[in-house]
């Protein structure tokens, strides 16, 4: 089981404070974080890789601080981003997820055996060999997954990954991170059906954390914002 | 790997000092293109390669018939051919991993300067990812152009293909964070 711990974490850019969490403790296995635009959300998902710092307090993911150690921090946590282009490196499949395993020390049969259990996985294995640029949108969000989940990263964050995505991709990719695909999944979203699914979602407003709980409850308050 | 690469090598080397005649350097040509019929091109996967290379021809050919015997220059445009087959031979033959490796390995000195390889390495896999992607955005581009009632011109394509490329190239370099990779 998977833990997240922040304890008065404010992040400032530009001395303006853009997130502020007293005291935040997630242990569910899929953590739905939901929001308007601006709101925090992607800056809290950044704070649990290290991709965003935070100005003060401490960031604690299965008690590693990703502040102190923050190579640690990133070999536990996979970053999914909406939009999949940015996130592949090599030319085609097999190699974009292979380059993931490249520092893991595995011998080149072993990183190729894993990599393509991985497009197994997210049903792309027939794609192996071709070029990454020619899969659709869904393709390369399934790519990114394999690409994350290839390493068995304790945590998942998917800062909105169904975003660019058609209903069939969207409820692929949906299905596959909350199968779970690691110990705990973080999904940052504007689609209240996904975050419904989940066991817990947070709520943030105008970088604040409004409310912690059941999907349905949490949902519920912010669609009242709304009405 | 680094043997076919070595071979690719030496062998370029001697087309350019050895091959001096009409003939000889159109055999070399011919057996760059049957080579390509070994590995399952079909002839016109190897037409359209062949036509591929026309903006090179000419731009090396017509220079030199102003200055020089045309069969003098007929050999070199035909070397230069045969050269960039073989070339074309040993990457469609070779993953893009192993060049990769191979990249890595001839950069191995460059250590010593303080740069190391294997950024030099993933420099040439982003370089070939990004082929795709900028034609991607150029003809993302073109059709915002078109919706808009625009003419697609190529001077109004550079300022938003630069700009594109550049956001790219930060959030790419985000996610390359996230994948845990050092540069």
């Amino acid at each position: 089981m998977g833990s997240i711990t922040l304890k008065d974490v404010e992040v400032q850019f530009d001395g303006k404070t853009v997130l502020a969490i007293d005291d935040l403790s997630l242990t569910a296995n899929t953590i739905a974080v939901i929001g308007a635009n601006g709101s925090g959300k992607s800056t809290f998902a950044r704070l649990l890789n290290g991709l965003a710092k935070p100005s003060t307090g401490q960031v604690l993911v299965n008690e590693i601080d990703v502040v102190t150690e923050p190579k640690r921090a990133v070999s536990q946590a996979g970053f999914i981003f909406s939009n999949p282009d940015v996130q592949i490196v090599m030319p085609t499949l097999i190699e974009d997820v292979e380059f993931s395993l490249r520092s893991v020390g595995l011998s080149k049969a072993e990183q190729n055996a894993q990599a393509m259990a991985a497009l197994d996985a997210v049903g792309l294995k027939h794609l192996a060999d071709a070029p990454a640029q020619s899969l659709s949108s869904g393709q390369k969000q399934l790519l990114a997954i394999a690409a994350i989940t290839v390493r068995k990263p304790s945590l998942v964050i998917a800062d909105e990954p169904t975003a660019l995505l058609d209903l069939g991709n969207a409820k692929q990719i949906a299905q596959l991170l909350l199968s779970p695909v690691a110990d705990q999944v973080v999904l940052v979203t504007h689609d209240m059906k996904l975050a419904g699914l989940c066991e817990v979602a947070v709520h943030f407003d105008q970088g604040r954390l409004v409310s912690v709980g059941a999907p349905k409850d949490v949902i519920a308050r912010y669609e009242k914002m709304f009405a | 790997m680094a043997i076919k690469f070595a071979a690719l090598v030496l062998g370029l080397l001697a087309i350019s000092i050895f091959a001096k005649d009409v003939t000889s350097v159109l055999s070399i040509l011919l057996f760059a293109i049957l080579s390509f019929t070994l590995i399952g091109t079909n002839a016109k996967q190897i037409f359209s390669m062949l036509w591929s290379l026309k903006l090179v021809v000419l731009l090396v050919l017509l220079p030199q018939l102003l200055f020089m015997d045309w069969s003098l220059a007929l050999v070199n445009v035909t070397r230069l051919v045969a050269c960039i087959l073989f070339a074309m031979l040993f990457t469609s033959t070779t993953r893009n991993q192993e060049i990769l490796e191979l990249v890595e390995l001839l950069a191995k000195p460059l250590k010593a300067l303080g740069i190391r390889p294997n950024t030099i390495a993933l420099l040439v896999a982003m370089a070939l990812n990004s082929i795709a992607l900028l034609n991607k955005f150029v003809a993302d581009i073109r059709e915002a152009q078109l919706a808009r009632g625009m003419k697609p011109k190529l001077h109004l394509l550079v300022l938003p293909v630069l700009v594109l490329s550049l956001k790219h190239a930060d959030d790419h370099a985000e996610a390359l964070l996230a994948r845990g990779v050092e540069v």
